[in-house]
């Protein structure tokens, strides 16, 4: 048999063995002992591939693959068929996942920008550049990091800015994506992040998306549902959205409202329930508590009534929400009448649809109230659950508590107990922890695209594992003044080239996946972990060790921020015989496992929020555990899958059936809030007579420096596009094709045109995906944000559409747009 | 050569037939719930992702799930050598007629 026949093989025996199983989305049987990978594939491969098991490195579902590398290098993957999320399947991104770390342009050595162009440098002078800078000038310095961080990755700068600078300048990317989702889960349980988890989409009967599109964003997930359809059972799919996609195709009712209305329907739904009397009288007694909104919004408010929520939600009928949103009144009633229904099981996922949106918070918040108002709560497939779209974004983020206002395991920098608990644990001087919030991304940005004259306090940024020159919202405000400002320093820590990197002053190159340790945590709240498998190429090296590296050399120079009471340096990693080993030095970093180390260390911050996670040993053994992982009597570590209910969560006494044990009410009740539909910020005008959604494509991830270095991903999507509905092209006399001209009040953009593609927007609506940098849909959008979660809203703004003169040609420069490039 | 294992699953057995057209393909036996194990064999990125294209537009291919790749024969790649021809297919029953000359004055933009 010769290689490429054997090849096959292997790739059939593959896919049978996952064809073939009984049910592919449902729990595993332990006792049918499930290989990681078939061991005929491992066979047929040879003895030279070493595999070994790894999450995926792209979205927030948090697949397990299995890598395997020949001579130093990834030359397959395979599913893992021990991970309960993906089962041994993978979406193209996921097979992808090898590929991406060869691009030809990656990354490989320092560089600085001298005159126009960045040259190498040593990872020394680069080290001791932003030493300057921020020895100089601490107050002036920020971190923008990312829900790529692994988790280890993100302690070291939560830890290095919060501890170490004595401020919260420091925020991830994931304030983009799911704030708002934070802020919902905070303020309705007291904490952060899903009661429920992926088992849902096994049992629910129903599956709503609220303006979330997962046949393209989550398609694992998406397989999961349809899987159960191929079975024979039956799953309706409610798509509620602003445009048909792929997932409508699979829909049984797609509700299209006009952009921002989601917050009326969820009132709709809450109304139809109190005034047929189908509420859960049960959920409405024992387990919830009714809040509004205080004169200034907040996290907690005010306190409300069951009479107030009643009298608020009243006007809220369908026939009035028909005529706000453009929903039908059948179709409203549908809705209400399945919420109104104790048998069904309703499973409502969302992703960024209710999360970037300038009432993010609120809307979060009906979504869970009309759950809990139905007692549509806590049972299998039966519960509220939000989406992210980062690897990391809880498990760092959240977790970690990389955002400006938190502190790691959930505690937050405004309140003295948790910045005591913070200075124990770090064992710094009483008062170390700056109490003062920090600033939050877009401000973070506009202060650094502010001349320092004009109140501009931002004067460094360190950018890690995100592309904020494509991402940021309305770049021409937030992004491109800084670089005309010549005491405006940034730094970049990435592993291609972006939108960003060419940009920086200074540019760091990265590790990146299975070429370092690494943890993420997932959408479902589970942990997972990695080895280094591969090499890095060139000198890049991983982000932790950049920041280990950069703490301390400010150590060196007698900074005191970098120790901690006693005078030790903030960071110390310990030999088993207790000897320190130097790893902020490349030569040692990899003397001990740095990762389980620091891990070790925040994990003990897990336990005040009920966040409980187990030994790192566990996790190596494990495809992830989903908090709180919590020992048993018998020793074993066990996962929880359902939050707050009895039986399923550790910490829920026994005979209380249901209890929100960290409610902000003190009652153990979850907090239903009142919230009246407001209009947007801005809306289609005479002069920009349409609306704007941006968004992700199937085959790019986010802004596509990774996946656009896929030749299959960039070969079936290869520039970014217009979606444009039919009756309007003709209209406009837009050919399919032919080059469009956007315009909004901040920018500008041309590009061509697809009408009735994948996506289907309705007349006087748009939609631009963001993955392309040479189509900056960003220099359109809007930086209003939620007054709560500060996220904003990429959703919604109004553009006009035009056909482009002749002799356009696309990336028109956007009239904020500054030259290229500035002086050194 | 890019070797591939994948799972379809299909709305009903007559979507078989097709695949016998595909000389990339090997088709499995099929499983229970109309579930399709196939592998395909290309020599170019590009081929298996226009091949994978054409399998999912396919009548009666519901989802189409990837268990296995190698690409052990795959060299660096540079992403300025890629094509960047708006080369999307046909899909769903929709056409697109989107020109060379969009995508030549990107190459023009990148380039300087």
């Amino acid at each position: 048999m010769d290689r490429r026949e054997a090849l096959k093989l292997t790739a059939l025996a593959a896919a049978t063995t996952v064809a073939s199983r009984r049910v592919l989305a449902q729990a595993r049987n332990p006792a049918q002992n499930t290989a990681a990978i078939d061991p005929s594939v491992v066979r047929r491969m040879g003895t030279d591939v070493r595999w070994d098991k790894a999450p995926c490195r792209f979205c927030g579902t948090g697949c397990h693959v299995q890598v395997g590398v020949r001579a130093g290098r990834v030359v397959a993957i395979a599913g893992d068929q021990l991970a309960d999320v993906n089962k041994g399947l993978l979406c193209v991104k996921g097979y992808h996942v090898g590929l991406a770390l060869y691009g030809s342009d990656r990354l490989t050595q320092p560089m600085l920008k001298r005159n126009g162009r960045h040259e190498p440098i040593s990872w020394d002078e680069a080290i001791r550049i932003i030493t300057d800078k921020i020895a100089a000038d601490p107050a002036g310095f920020a971190m923008y990091g990312s829900g790529q961080w692994t988790i280890p990755e993100g302690y070291v700068a939560n830890k290095m800015v919060k501890a170490g600078l004595g401020h919260n300048n420091i925020d991830p990317n994931a304030r983009l994506c799911m704030a708002s989702a934070a802020a919902g889960y905070v303020s309705t349980y007291g904490v952060d992040e899903p009661a429920s988890c992926f088992d849902d989409l096994d049992h629910a009967d129903t599956v709503i998306m609220w303006g979330n599109n997962p046949a393209e964003m989550h398609p694992i997930l998406f397989s999961r549902i349809v899987d159960r359809r191929a079975r024979g059972q039956t799953v309706e799919i409610i798509d509620i959205g602003t445009r048909r996609t792929r997932t409508t195709g699979f829909a049984n009712h797609y509700l299209e409202f006009k952009p921002h209305t989601d917050m009326a329907i969820a009132n709709c739904i809450a109304q139809q329930l109190l005034a047929s009397n189908t509420h859960s009288r049960e959920w409405v007694e024992r387990f919830v508590a009714f809040r509004k909104d205080a004169a200034q919004p907040n996290l907690l408010g005010e306190v409300a009534t069951f009479e107030e929520y009643r009298q608020k939600v009243a006007r809220y009928t369908p026939e009035y929400v028909s005529t706000l949103s453009g929903v039908s009144v059948e179709q409203l009633r549908m809705l209400g009448r399945l919420f109104g229904d104790p048998a069904k099981r309703i499973t409502s996922l969302w992703c960024m649809g209710p999360n970037q949106h300038t009432r993010g918070t609120a809307m979060n918040r009906l979504l869970h109230g009309i759950h809990l108002l139905s007692g549509h709560f806590g049972r299998e497939g039966d519960g509220p659950q939000s989406l992210t779209g980062q690897p990391s974004a809880c498990g760092t983020a959240r977790e970690v508590g990389t955002f400006a206002h938190a502190l790691p395991g959930g505690l937050l920098v405004a309140n003295p107990e948790h910045r005591h608990e913070t200075e124990e644990i770090w064992n710094l001087q009483p008062g170390r922890i700056n109490a003062n919030i920090g600033l939050h991304t877009v401000e973070m940005w506009k202060r650094f695209s502010t001349p320092s004259s004009e109140g501009g306090s931002v004067h460094t940024i360190w950018v890690q594992v995100t592309n904020p020159g494509q991402s940021l919202p309305n770049l021409n405000r937030l992004f491109k003044p800084s670089r005309q400002l010549a005491d405006k320093f940034l730094i970049v820590s990435d592993v291609y080239p972006t939108a960003t990197t060419r940009e920086a002053d200074l540019i760091l190159p990265s590790a990146m996946w299975v070429e370092k340790n690494g943890m993420v945590g997932n959408s479902e709240r589970r942990t997972q972990q990695w080895f280094k498998m591969v090499d890095p190429p060139g000198q890049a090296r991983p982000d932790a060790w950049q920041t280990l590296a950069v703490a301390r050399a400010l150590f060196d120079r007698a900074i005191p921020g970098m120790r901690d009471k006693d005078g030790n340096f903030l960071f110390e990693f310990k030999r088993p015989d207790g000897t320190t080993v130097p790893a902020w030095e490349w030569a040692h970093f990899y003397d001990v496992n740095v990762d389980e180390q620091l891990f070790e260390e925040y994990r003990r911050f897990s336990r005040f929020k009920h966040k409980d996670l187990a030994p790192y040993g566990e996790y190596v053994r494990a495809r992830g555990l989903r908090w709180p992982v919590v020992r048993q009597p018998n020793g074993v570590w066990k996962e929880t899958r359902y939050r707050f209910i009895e039986g399923e969560d550790s910490y829920v006494a026994r005979g209380k059936r249901v209890q929100f044990y960290h409610s902000t009410s003190r009652d153990d009740r979850a907090q239903m809030w009142l919230h009246d539909y407001v209009a947007p910020p801005e809306s289609p005008s005479p002069e920009y007579p349409f609306w704007l959604c941006t968004g992700r494509v199937l085959e790019h991830w986010h802004t596509g420096s990774m996946t656009m270095r896929v030749p299959q991903l960039r070969g079936s999507v290869p520039q970014a596009y217009v979606e444009l509905n039919a009756r309007d092209a003709v209209r406009l006399g837009i050919a399919n094709g032919a080059l469009v001209l956007l315009e909004s009040p901040r920018g500008r953009l041309v590009i061509p045109a697809w009408i009735d593609g994948r996506g289907r927007p309705p007349e006087g609506s748009v939609f631009v995906p963001f993955f392309d940098e040479r189509l900056p849909i960003n220099d359109l959008t809007l930086d209003a944000h939620c007054p709560i979660s500060k996220q904003p809203d990429y959703k919604k703004c109004a553009v006009r559409v035009s056909l482009a003169p002749a002799g356009a040609t696309v990336t028109a420069p956007s009239p904020a747009s500054p030259a290229p490039n500035r002086g050194g | 050569m890019i070797t591939a294992g994948l799972v379809l699953t299909l709305a009903h057995d007559e979507a078989l037939a097709p695949l016998a057209d595909f000389v990339c393909v090997t088709v499995g036996e099929l499983q229970p719930h109309n579930r399709l194990p196939i592998a395909t064999q290309c020599d170019s990125l590009e081929s298996q992702q226009a091949l994978w294209d054409e399998l999912i537009t396919l009548p009666g291919v519901l989802t189409m799930d990837l268990v296995f790749e190698d690409f052990s024969d795959v060299e660096d790649f540079s992403s300025e050598q890629l094509p960047s021809r708006w080369k999307r297919r046909e899909r769903e029953g929709r056409t697109h007629d989107l020109t060379d000359e969009i995508s030549t004055d990107l190459d023009a933009e990148e380039s300087t």
